[in-house]
C-alpha cells in the first residue's frame, strides 16, 4: 500500500503525516511514499519524513519516497534533507 | 603505508569519483543539475589527473587534462552546456573510465586521439566538435598536455599527503577546488542557523529564510538533524533542524543578518571562512574561526551555537557577527602544504577505510558470539535457568551486535547500478534502439558479497531487455509506443530480502514462439501442458534462446540459465512478470547477507542437518496416497496434482539409520534448480537462523553440503546444498526407497 502525500504540506499538515506514517510503522508495513502530487511542502513535514526514514532504517523496514514532484525535490534540496532513498 | 597501497586507495577513489559522475550525467540529462553538478564532474576529473600524475599514468593523465580543460570553460559558463556537448562529456567519460581502467590494470590504453581532438574542438568553442568527426586536428597538442599537466603534479601531491596522513575519506574527489580557480573564493561567510523549537508558532516558516540566504548566493552546507526525535518521540509542531550555509564573502554581513530580522528567534551566528567549502563536514565539527562578537549579543558566543537552541527567548535572535577579515591577512590555501591535513581533520570522521580482512574477522566473531550465547541460552535452559532477564539482555545484544557487524559490510546498490547507464550506452549504440533508464532505490543496502555477485546477472538481465525485450524504434511507432524504450531498474527491501527488479515496456514474453522453441528443442514434448509461467521459466532452461539471429550481446542460449545458477547460487529465487505487447520484468530476491541464513533444523537417523529455508515451499507428512512408487528405486509425492521426485536425505548423504519409510517421515517440498523435489527426513526440530561456517575454508567442499553450523548443544550441523543434492540424484540415482507404497 502506497502513502500518497497530500498537495498542501504545511506546518499543519504535519500532525496528520506523522500520525500515518507512525501506523505504518506500528504495523511494520513498508513505508511506500509517493510525492507525486506535493505542490507544497514546508519544514514542519519534512522533517517529519525525515524521521520517518530514519525510524524505518532503525526497525529494518523498507523506505521510498517515489515520484517526487518537482517542489518536493526543490524543498528537500534547498533543505539539505535525504527523504527519498532509504537511510 | 607504501607506495602501492597509496595507490591501490587512489583507484578506488578513481571508482568513486567516476560513480559520483555517472550520476551527475543522468541529473543533466534530467535537466535537474546547478553550478555544483558541474563542479562536481569537473573535481572528480581534476583528482583523477592529480592522482594520476603523481603516479605516472601519463596518458591518463593526458586524457584527463583535456577532459578537465572542457569542463572548468563549463563551469565557469564559458561555455554552455548544449545537448551535444552533454553527449560528449558522456562519452569522454566512458573513455575515461577505460583509461582508468587501463592504468589499474596494467593494460593498454584506448586510443583517445579522436576524442581528445572533440575535446580540444569543443574546448576551443567549435560547435559541431560534440559531433564525432574525422580525427583531423588530432596532433592539435598532445605534446603541449604532459608538459602543462606536469605542473599539476606539485599541488596534487598536497593531496597525496593529505592521504597519507588520513587513509580516511572522500578527500580526493571532494574537497580539492582546483589549482586554478581557487583564488576568488578566499574567504566566505558561514550562517549557523537553529530556528527555536516554537518557530512554527504563527505560520512561520523557517525554510523560507534559508531559502532567501541561498537567493543571495549561499550554499546550504548541512542540515544538522542531530536533535530530531524519533517519529514516535517527535512533537510535529516543533522545529528540531538547523543549517549551515555558506555565503560569498560579496554578500554585505548586514543583508545576512536583514534576513533574520523579523523570523521568530532562533540562534544565528555568521562567521568567516577561510577554508571554501569542505562540504562533507559535519555542522558540529566546524572550524569557527575569529567570531569577534558584536555588543548585540547578550551573551558570549565564545561557544559556537549548534547545542540545542535556549528555546523560551522570544527576543529578536542573537546575532553574533564576525568582521570579516582582510583578504589580504587570509591565507591562500592553494600553495601551502599545511591547510591539507588541517582541512581534512573534519572529514575523518565521516568515513573510514577498513581492511576488508579485518572486517571478516569481525563478523566471524561475532559469530561465534552468536553461538555461544545459543550454547549458552541452551546451557542454562538444561538447569531450569532459560528464563533469567539477563539472558534476554544478551540475546538482544548479540543481535543488535550481529546486525550492526552486518551494517558495516551492507553497501548501497548504487556500486552496481552505476556501471548500469553506461552498459545501456553502448547497447543503445549496438542495437541502435533508443532507451531510458529509469534507477529506484540506487541507495537500498545489501551486503558486500551480494554487491560484488549480483553485477554479471543483472549486466545480463539488462542486456537481455534492451536486446530481446524492447523494440526497435519503428516497431514502437508500429505499436503505438513512444520511440524511446525504457528500462526500469529498481532495488528495495522486502521482507528480509532484497528484491531488484529488471523491467522493460518492450514486447513481452511471446509464449507461442517460446513453447514452439522449446519442442523444437527438445526442452518439451510436443504435447506437454504447461502454465503460462511454467512457459516463462522455459527461458532458464539450458542452451535455450528465441532469438532468430544471434548477436554480440546474446541469442547464443548461454546466459539465462546461467543467471538463474548465479541468483541461487546467492540463495535467491528469480522470477518473471510479463505480458505481450507490454513488457516483461524479471526480479531477483536475494538474501541482505550470505553469513546467516535461515534454516530448518532437521534430523536424519542420529544427525541434523539444516535446510535453508529460502528453498522450501512446504513440508507436510502424507498420506498413503500421496506417494507413488517408480520403478524399483523410486518414488514421487503428489502435490495437489502435480508429482515431484522425493528424495530421501540419508540415503543420499550415506546415513544408515534414516527413515526411507515416507509414511512414517516428513517430506520438505523444496525448490531448487531442478524444479521442486521432496526431500525426505525423520523430522523437523526448529527453524531459526545459523551462522554458516565455510566447509572449504575448515575442511574441504563436499558435494551436496553448502557449509556447516554450530547448534546450541555444541554440535556441528551440516547445511544442506539443496541444488546439489537434488542434481547427484539425477545424474547418479541410487537405491532404494524401502517400502515405497
Amino acid at each position: 500500500m502506497t502513502l500518497a502525500l497530500s498537495s498542501r504540506l504545511d506546518t499543519g499538515a504535519a500532525g496528520p503525516l506523522r500520525q500515518s506514517l507512525k501506523k505504518l510503522v506500528e504495523e511494520r508495513a513498508p513505508l511506500a511514499i509517493d510525492g507525486s502530487a506535493v505542490e507544497q511542502i514546508g519544514q514542519a513535514c519534512l522533517q517529519v519524513l525525515y524521521a520517518a526514514r530514519a525510524t524505518a532504517a532503525e526497525q529494518g523496514l523498507s523506505y521510498q519516497l517515489a515520484n517526487p514532484s518537482e517542489p518536493l525535490v526543490e524543498a528537500a534540496s534547498l533543505a539539505a534533507l535525504a527523504v527519498f532513498d532509504p537511510a | 603505508m607504501d607506495l602501492d597501497a597509496i595507490q591501490q586507495i587512489f583507484f578506488q577513489e578513481c571508482e568513486e569519483g567516476l560513480a559520483g559522475m555517472e550520476g551527475s550525467f543522468a541529473a543533466i540529462r534530467a535537466d535537474q543539475y546547478d553550478a555544483e553538478t558541474i563542479n562536481g564532474i569537473f573535481r572528480a576529473v581534476h583528482s583523477i589527473k592529480g592522482g594520476a600524475g603523481a603516479f605516472g599514468h601519463e596518458r591518463l593523465q593526458a586524457y584527463t587534462h583535456q577532459y578537465e580543460t572542457l569542463l572548468d570553460l563549463l563551469r565557469s559558463n564559458a561555455l554552455t552546456l548544449t545537448p551535444a556537448l552533454v553527449d560528449l562529456i558522456v562519452a569522454a567519460f566512458d573513455m575515461l573510465a577505460d583509461h582508468v581502467a587501463a592504468a589499474r590494470d596494467g593494460g593498454t590504453a584506448p586510443d583517445d586521439a579522436a576524442m581528445l581532438a572533440r575535446l580540444i574542438a569543443a574546448a576551443n568553442g567549435d560547435a559541431d566538435a560534440a559531433e564525432p568527426a574525422a580525427p583531423v586536428a588530432v596532433v592539435a597538442d598532445p605534446v603541449a598536455a604532459p608538459v602543462e599537466a606536469s605542473a599539476g603534479i606539485a599541488d596534487d601531491f598536497d593531496d597525496l599527503m593529505a592521504m597519507l596522513d588520513d587513509v580516511g575519506g572522500p578527500t580526493g574527489g571532494g574537497d580539492d577546488n582546483g589549482d586554478e580557480a581557487a583564488a576568488p573564493a578566499a574567504a566566505e561567510w558561514r550562517v549557523h542557523f537553529r530556528p527555536n523549537p516554537n518557530a512554527f508558532d504563527n505560520g512561520a516558516e523557517p525554510l523560507l529564510l534559508v531559502r532567501e540566504l541561498v537567493r543571495m548566493g549561499g550554499r546550504v552546507i548541512a542540515c544538522d538533524t542531530g536533535t530530531l526525535p524519533s517519529l514516535t518521540a517527535m512533537d510535529p509542531d516543533s522545529s528540531y533542524l538547523a543549517w549551515e550555509v555558506a555565503i560569498p564573502a560579496s554578500v554585505d554581513a548586514e543583508d545576512i543578518k536583514a534576513v533574520f530580522e523579523f523570523s521568530e528567534g532562533g540562534t544565528v551566528t555568521i562567521n568567516t571562512a577561510e577554508e571554501p567549502a569542505v562540504a562533507a563536514a559535519p555542522v558540529a565539527a566546524d572550524p569557527v574561526i575569529e567570531a569577534a562578537p558584536e555588543p548585540v549579543v547578550p551573551e558570549p558566543v565564545a561557544a559556537p551555537a549548534p547545542a540545542p537552541a535556549p528555546a523560551p527567548a522570544p527576543a529578536p535572535a542573537p546575532v553574533a557577527v564576525a568582521a570579516p577579515k582582510p583578504v589580504a591577512a587570509a591565507p591562500k590555501p592553494a600553495p601551502a602544504p599545511a591547510p591539507a591535513p588541517a582541512a581534512a581533520a573534519p572529514v575523518v570522521a565521516q568515513t573510514i577505510r577498513v581492511d576488508l580482512d579485518k572486517l571478516d574477522r569481525l563478523v566471524n566473531l561475532v559469530g561465534e558470539l552468536v553461538i555461544t550465547q545459543a550454547m549458552l541460552a541452551q546451557r542454562l535452559s538444561c538447569n531450569d535457568m532459560g528464563g533469567v532477564p539477563e539472558l534476554t539482555d544478551l540475546d538482544h545484544l548479540t543481535r543488535e551486535l550481529q546486525e550492526s557487524t552486518m551494517a558495516i559490510r551492507a553497501q548501497p546498490m548504487k556500486t552496481v547500478f552505476s556501471r548500469v547507464p553506461r552498459i545501456i550506452r553502448e547497447l543503445e549504440g549496438e542495437t541502435g534502439k533508443r532507451v531510458r533508464l529509469e534507477i529506484e532505490g540506487e541507495m537500498t543496502e545489501v551486503d558486500k558479497t551480494v554487491v560484488e555477485r549480483i553485477g554479471e546477472p543483472l549486466t545480463h538481465l539488462i542486456r537481455n531487455a534492451v536486446d530481446h525485450g524492447l523494440e526497435t524504434t519503428e516497431e514502437r511507432a508500429a505499436a503505438g509506443k513512444p520511440s524511446e524504450g525504457v528500462v526500469r531498474l529498481s532495488a528495495a527491501h522486502q521482507s528480509g530480502r532484497i528484491v531488484i527488479t529488471v523491467a522493460d515496456d518492450g514486447r513481452g514474453i511471446d509464449r507461442t514462439r517460446v513453447r514452439a522453441k522449446a519442442i523444437e528443442r527438445g526442452i518439451i514434448a510436443p504435447d506437454a501442458a504447461l502454465s503460462d509461467e511454467e512457459i516463462d521459466n522455459l527461458i532458464f532452461a539450458p542452451g535455450f534462446s528465441t532469438a532468430s539471429t544471434v548477436s554480440n550481446i546474446s541469442g547464443r542460449g548461454v546466459g539465462m540459465d546461467v543467471v538463474r545458477k548465479n541468483v541461487q547460487a546467492l540463495g535467491g529465487r528469480i522470477g518473471i512478470h510479463s505480458k505481450l505487447g507490454q513488457g516483461s520484468s524479471f526480479s531477483l530476491s536475494l538474501p541482505l547477507t550470505l553469513a546467516v541464513v535461515d534454516g530448518m533444523i532437521v534430523t536424519v537417523g542420529d544427525q541434523t542437518y539444516v535446510i535453508p529455508l529460502s528453498h522450501i515451499v512446504e513440508s507436510l507428512r502424507p498420506s498413503d496416497r500421496a506417494v507413488t512408487a517408480i520403478g524399483p528405486d523410486g518414488a514421487v509425492l503428489d502435490v495437489r496434482g502435480s508429482y515431484v521426485p522425493i528424495y530421501p536425505v540419508g540415503e543420499q548423504l550415506g546415513i544408515n539409520q534414516g527413515e526411507r519409510d515416507p509414511g512414517k517421515a516428513v517430506l520438505i517440498v523444496v525448490e531448487g534448480a531442478q524444479g521442486q523435489a521432496a526431500l525426505l527426513v525423520d523430522t523437523i526440530q526448529d527453524q531459526r537462523q545459523v551462522v554458516v561456517k565455510s566447509l572449504e575454508a575448515n575442511y574441504q567442499a563436499i558435494d551436496g553440503l553448502a557449509g556447516a553450523t554450530i547448534l546450541g548443544d555444541g554440535r556441528v550441523a551440516l547445511i544442506i546444498d539443496v541444488d546439489a543434492l537434488t542434481a547427484r540424484r539425477v545424474r547418479a540415482p541410487r537405491p532404494v526407497l524401502a517400502h515405497a507404497a
